[in-house]
């Protein structure tokens, strides 16, 4: 357990070292999601009620599309020279190379919402209670959870296949909408703008969800790393 | 130390698109010896080092690492394979010496010297603590063949190592070959350079369009055996 643990923490180390030094990622992932949250807002902003309203769907394009941007690029500077290669030759256990790009991935797009969800809410002229900004935050982190335990994996596959970065969004969208659904709804419940009057089921949701993908995916990597 | 790992290809075809790169091509690389692997362009000289290394599976045939076939290995016996492919296979924005080190922990390197010895080893203590995305190819190389020695490998699969190293690293890369020979290691090591590949194979397997045309010890003039069997 200590070497599997050990080798999981140096993968992470390295793509955080990685990212950090060359800051691709983060800039553009960064980048998009002030832009988008400016089109959001300035496209959207109406009386408080409506922006309400509004502020789940506003959340969830921005996870969706700075995600997808992220994800994309997880393996990038793997295929650069083909360092991936390398990886997978190794000793080290398929399941800690995935979990540790899990991982990766997931703080990257946590440090980019962090950001872009108080932003929203800021330019949308919000004001949540302290339970209510809760609520809104476990449900990003689950669903940012169940958004790279998915794409994570299949960006695998795509670093290998022609037209990567059109075919990770087509593969990945569908894949993850229920994820992204019970977000929404979840959210719209917390903020008492959707019917319901328990957003917890809606968390119990989207974490079945990301067991169950995330389940999938530790299945299917070792397979899809095979070639 | 582990025991020494021969490795055989049986009967071993592999298609890409439906059309054969390898066709039913056996052969065998024992420990402690180096196999030359040469054809020309096209001969399936690469997809051969792809099913080696693992990396790739056969259409047809089985690749035996000892008795084990290679579907079947864990990573104690991937552990044993050291790899040069046609990329350097290294992280640009890591330091010569954070690769190494990265490199190390996922094969459970518990030396701390082997790095430092490694980079003076190919030269590079010098330049230990500089990314590597800033060397040149020949440097590059040198720290891609160190990449590959790091966990001490029974098999070496050398893939152009040569490529953009000057005189000296050619010298450095052959001497470091033969050592890993010497060390007990089967050695396999594609190159267009033949005469430097002629200075230390003592085996040769020559393929042509997929197919093997010759598999055995090097006797005599290893080029002209190589042009007899790929011009004749």
């Amino acid at each position: 357990m200590s070497a599997w643990l050990s080798v999981f923490w140096a993968i992470l180390a390295k793509d955080l070292r990685v990212e950090l030094r060359s800051k691709q990622t983060l800039a553009m992932m960064t980048l998009f999601g002030f832009v988008l949250t400016a089109i959001l807002a300035y496209g959207l902003v109406s009386d408080p009620a409506t922006n309400r309203v509004v502020y789940p769907g506003a959340l969830w394009i921005a996870l969706l599309f700075t995600g997808a941007l992220g994800i994309g690029r997880t393996f990038a500077q793997e295929a650069a020279f083909d360092a991936f290669s390398a990886l997978v030759l190794s000793p080290a256990p398929r399941e800690a190379i995935l979990l540790a790009k899990i991982l990766g991935n997931l703080l990257l797009i946590l440090m980019v919402m962090a950001l872009v969800a108080p932003l929203i809410a800021v330019m949308l002229h919000l004001n949540f209670t302290g339970e209510e900004a809760g609520l809104v935050a476990l449900h990003l982190l689950l669903s940012a959870l169940g958004f790279v335990v998915v794409g994570t994996p299949l960006a695998v596959m795509a670093t290998s296949a022609r037209f990567a970065e059109v075919l990770l969004p087509l593969v990945v969208f569908p894949l993850v909408s229920p994820v992204l659904i019970s977000g929404v709804k979840g959210v719209g419940v917390a903020l008492g703008t959707t019917t319901g009057d328990d957003p917890w089921s809606w968390i119990q949701l989207t974490l079945a969800f990301d067991v169950v993908y995330g389940a999938g995916g530790l299945l299917l990597f070792s397979k899809m790393v095979s070639e | 130390m582990s025991a020494p790992l021969t490795v055989r290809a049986a009967g071993v075809s592999r298609v890409y698109d439906e059309e054969y790169a390898l066709i039913d091509v056996d052969a065998e690389f024992t420990p402690g010896h180096v196999t030359a692997l040469l054809g020309p362009n096209g001969a399936g000289k690469s997809t051969l080092m792809g099913l080696l290394s693992t990396l790739l599976r056969p259409s047809e045939g089985v690749i035996y690492f000892g008795e084990t076939p290679a579907e079947r290995l864990d990573a104690a016996a991937r552990a044993r394979i050291g790899y040069v492919g046609h990329k350097t296979m290294l992280y640009g924005p890591l330091t010569a010496r954070e690769n190494l080190q990265f490199f190390g922990q996922l094969y459970g390197q518990r030396d701390p010297t082997r790095v430092t010895s490694l980079l003076a080893r190919v030269g590079l203590e010098g330049d230990a603590d500089r990314p590597a995305a800033g060397f040149s190819r020949g440097m590059a190389q040198r720290l891609t063949l160190a990449r590959a020695l790091l966990p001490r490998p029974d098999l070496l699969l050398l893939d152009e190592p040569l490529t953009g190293l000057d005189r000296e690293g050619v010298a450095l890369a052959l001497d470091m070959i033969r050592q890993a020979a010497l060390e007990g290691a089967a050695v396999v090591l594609v190159s267009h350079d033949l005469s430097a590949t002629a200075t230390i194979a003592d085996r040769v397997l020559i393929l042509k369009r997929g197919r093997r045309r010759f598999e055995g010890a090097v006797q005599g003039d290893l080029v002209a055996r190589y042009h007899q069997e790929v011009d004749g």
